[in-house]
């Protein structure tokens, strides 16, 4: 029987003549506009014309042909190139297979579950959703979902169906405890893989000025056998089809369809991966073809500050390019190509270098954060989060954070809890993606309301996004807390100018410091705010929706306005209790058009050297550039950065699964035959990652966890180009196509 | 059915009766609780497995335990993850992983940890010329797969042990 597509999209965008002049069309401008539905005939989905598109459509597919038009015509005055472009499909190769425990209590009801996912509370709500119309044996009264930490997660523990086996098995199998756990062939079976993408590309570049004038791209997404995350993954992959460009005329279609393959869904820089890998590679041809140098034609493109991105909204955070672009190009690396170049001959090798810069949204446009942070009357620090744990480090993010407002790295720390901020009473409905602002504007007269109450966790919103609540926890702890604390040590009366200035205040050595004052140790004030029943608990939840909610609550008598939606505080060692908002501004519903307007940048350049009798290609060097505002945790950034690169090594020279016959779905796959990246296939000592410092003092964090891996591939493609004068327009690049090549 | 008598971490254990083919691995975490060695392939592949065997000429080696069966460790001494810190102490090694914040999911640390401290045992008995280091690491370690880190930290967390006491490692 047929399967339905999962889904398909049309982004346009045709900027105003001039830039300081509004767009004549753009998704933001104009919404998000779907064919609506899938035609299987020779009639192109794209068509305006296609029979029940609408005018919505109609009206943005008759400029996506514009353009297109305009690129197909012939023209001398622009360097017009038309190419395609193939990815594979992979695994994210977590080490720890899936698993979990299960077991159903027949006289309680109660369904005890342990497992790691990326998305604890959609995990929870999927169980109950599951089992809520089950008939009485079969439905619990109580679900208690407990979560773990998990070896690794790349997206692939995102939506993964696997709780729902687990649940399934308890079910069927009351009063017995049971574990499902995969072997490595079953995860390698039945895992979340990332989707092969289909795609061609034309670019059109004015000769004289080296501009892009046009860029029109088609993808085609193999979604899989089971609807799970392809209309995302299509989405976030088409509005970031230009990268770091600035494009006047953009037309990029998508679609995912269902296959017979394994299912495809969420993984590491999912869609970005491949549209950018085809783009940088695209870039690099269009650059040698005019010509130009590859990062004078990147500098001359690049989206500046204030610019436009394929949506027509601009970025609201830093735009690094310009330096990002300047340190490849004064890079050794990069200065020295030409002359290592002509060394390879003497050694039986071909000696080439690639460069690609990329940039990677993070967040999904409906962000949930919840956040708990105590302080008990010895100064020891608690923090409860709904972030998860899988390698990403967010744990150490979260104590660093929170030490910045309240003077100590936590003392425990605990992640991805679910049930555990009750006094805040959330409620919520409808989806926060697709709901419209008349609608969200009634549900917020609820002030228990909010658009999401909690949301998966990917590597790059960690900093960003999983550490957000609680920041906001600890500043009102501090505020209502610690701070009153001192001016009661410091008897400093509450008319006193000085009472206000708490934001002048700087901890120092876990001490509380202030110009004339003595210095205050954390445990002190502590004790203080615990005698005189000051706030030392704070329970937050905040919503982004690519910009935080706003809200103002009663605090001990006075007002706060912050970031957040949601607040309950405890006074000294008493029970939370939940603070009623007013005047709460959730993100507009309208920002929903928007692509992305977080994002973070990165660089990379490669070296290789490639034998000639083999195709046995050797990553001499490497550098990669990124920058990641004000850096949590700089270890796990470079870290990350370390991962990444490996990752994105893996994904251009190594890593394939055949789609259907042959592919994982036969359950006889395992790492024999599937190959990552080892410590052999890197340049261990000769990587090196630079992080930019931060704009400014208060820039706030951003998340980098899959940036890092994306400029790699393409850097790795143009360097085999750059060695071997052959264009790869598909993944993995194996030393048998390079020997190919060469022959 | 095998009587199964080893040594692990110092303390003995058995006689027990396990099945012929029941892997060390499931012997460790199944039967002892000792859940630090981790199964990520179960073949042999990844290595996130492996712990250390102490051969009675004083040499040792890291030997996987997915695709081993227990009944082969029989009579054998081993040493796993839980029986590297001492009086609660951590090792050197633990010590320099945790400084070089070498580990991120954690999941195949145990893995690498006791296939550094074979390095390092072996060096202690046969160093090698500092111009030689990078590529011995390397050669030690390239049999641990990391899907988090890219390898880098843990190699220089093993290099750092190694330069921090040149007289002891390096010829």
């Amino acid at each position: 029987m047929a399967m339905p597509d999962y889904g398909a999209y049309h982004f346009t965008r045709v900027a105003g003549p001039t830039q300081q002049a509004r767009d004549v069309y753009s998704p933001v401008l104009a919404g998000w506009v779907s064919p609506g539905k899938f035609q299987k005939t020779e009639l192109s989905i794209w068509s305006p014309l296609a029979v029940g598109t609408g005018a919505a459509y109609a009206k943005g597919a008759t400029y996506g042909e514009q353009i297109r038009a305009e690129l197909a015509a012939p023209n001398p005055n622009l360097l017009m190139l038309d190419r395609e472009f193939e990815t594979q499909s992979v695994d994210p190769m977590f080490l720890e297979p899936e698993a979990g425990i299960a077991w159903y209590d027949t006289r309680a009801k109660k369904l005890e579950l342990v497992i790691g996912v990326q998305s604890p509370y959609e995990a929870a709500e999927a169980l109950a959703f599951m089992l809520g119309k089950a008939s009485a044996a079969f439905k619990p009264a109580h679900i208690h979902a407990q979560f773990a930490y998990m070896g690794g997660g790349f997206g692939g523990r995102d939506h993964t169906p696997f709780p729902l086996y687990v649940t399934l098995a308890a079910m069927f199998l009351p009063g017995r405890p049971v574990r499902l756990a995969h072997d490595r062939y079953q995860q390698f079976q039945a895992g979340i893989k990332r989707h092969a993408f289909k795609m061609r590309t034309r670019i059109g570049v004015d000769h004289a000025s080296g501009k892009i004038t046009g860029f029109a791209a088609d993808h085609v997404l193999d979604g899989g056998g089971l609807a799970n995350f392809s209309i995302n993954v299509a989405t976030v992959s088409a509005t970031a089809a230009i990268g770091i460009y600035d494009i006047p005329k953009v037309d990029v279609t998508t679609v995912a369809l269902h296959s017979r393959g394994v299912t495809a869904g969420s993984m590491r820089c999912y869609g970005t991966l491949q549209t950018m890998t085809a783009l940088e590679v695209l870039i690099d041809e269009a650059a040698l073809a005019l010509p130009l140098d590859p990062i004078e034609f990147r500098r001359r493109n690049a989206l500046k500050a204030g610019g436009l991105t394929m949506t027509g909204n601009p970025y609201s955070v830093s735009i690094r390019t310009p330096e990002i672009l300047d340190r490849l190009e004064k890079h050794s690396i990069w200065q020295q190509r030409a002359a290592e170049k002509a060394r390879g001959p003497q050694s039986g090798i071909v000696i080439g270098t690639g460069v690609a810069c990329a940039t990677k949204d993070y967040g999904t446009g409906a962000d949930a954060s919840l956040g708990t942070v105590e302080i008990d009357p010895q100064g020891r620090i608690a923090i409860h989060g709904d972030t998860t744990e899988m390698g990403n480090g967010v744990g150490t993010a979260l104590a660093n954070r929170v030490a910045g407002y309240l003077g100590g790295v936590a003392d425990e720390v605990t992640v991805h809890e679910v049930d555990t901020f009750g006094p805040l009473a959330l409620v919520t409905s409808g989806n926060a993606h697709t709901m419209n602002q008349a609608t969200q504007d009634a549900a917020a007269r609820n002030p228990r309301w909010v658009p999401e109450i909690s949301s998966a966790t990917a590597a790059s919103t960690g900093a960003h996004v999983g550490t957000h609540a609680a920041a906001e926890a600890a500043r009102v702890v501090f505020r209502f807390g610690l701070w009153p604390a001192a001016l009661d040590l410091w008897r400093i009366a509450p008319t006193d100018p000085r009472a206000k200035q708490w934001e002048t205040a700087r901890w120092q050595d876990g001490h509380l410091a202030m110009p004339g004052l003595a210095p205050l140790a954390l445990p002190e004030l502590a004790a203080k705010a615990h005698a005189r029943k000051f706030v030392t608990g704070a329970m937050a939840h905040s919503f982004s929706r690519w910009g935080w909610s706003r809200a103002t609550f009663p605090v001990a008598g006075q007002t706060w306005t912050a970031d957040i939606d949601g607040l309950a505080v405890r006074a000294g060692g008493g029970k939370y209790a939940r603070l009623d908002r007013a005047g709460v501004k959730f993100p507009p519903t309208d920002n929903n058009r928007f692509g992305t307007v977080y994002t973070s940048m990165c660089g990379t350049l490669v070296r290789v050297e490639i034998e000639r009798a083999t195709g046995a290609i050797r990553i001499a060097k490497a550098y990669s550039v990124l920058e990641c505002g004000t850096a949590l945790v700089p270890e796990l950034v470079l870290g990350q950065a370390q991962g990444g690169f490996a990752m994105g090594v893996g994904y251009a020279l190594l890593e394939t699964l055949p789609p259907y016959e042959g592919g994982p779905g036969n359950g006889q796959w395992n790492l024999g035959q599937y190959l990552v990246a080892r410590g052999s296939d890197l340049p261990l000592d000769r990587l090196k990652v630079e992080v930019l410092a931060p704009v400014s003092a208060d820039e706030p964090p951003k998340g980098i966890a899959e940036v890092g891996m994306i400029p790699v591939v393409p850097a790795l493609l143009n360097a085999t180009f750059d060695a071997t004068g052959k264009r790869f327009q598909s993944l993995p690049v194996t030393p048998a196509m390079l020997k190919g090549a060469l022959a | 059915m095998t009587a199964l008598s080893l040594t692990i971490n110092g303390r003995t254990y058995g006689p027990t009766e396990v099945r012929d083919e029941l892997s060390m691995n499931d012997y460790l975490r199944e039967y002892l609780g000792l859940t630090g060695t981790k199964f990520g392939c179960g073949a042999a592949q990844c290595l996130s497995c492996a712990i250390i065997v102490d051969n009675p000429d004083g040499t040792s080696y890291a030997s996987p335990t997915c695709v081993v069966a227990a009944a082969n460790f029989n009579g054998k001494t081993i040493r796993t993850v839980e029986g590297h810190a001492k009086n609660g102490e951590l090792s050197v090694l633990q010590k320099a992983f945790i400084e070089h914040f070498a580990f991120q999911c954690g999941y195949c640390t145990a893995g690498f940890l006791n296939e550094g401290q074979v390095l390092l045992e072996r060096l202690a008995k046969k160093p090698v010329a500092r111009a030689d280091l990078t590529k011995t690491i390397g050669e030690a370690l390239d049999g641990h797969l990391c899907r988090c880190t890219g390898y880098v930290k843990y190699h220089e967390a093993v290099r750092d042990v190694i330069l921090a006491d040149p007289k002891r490692y390096l010829v």
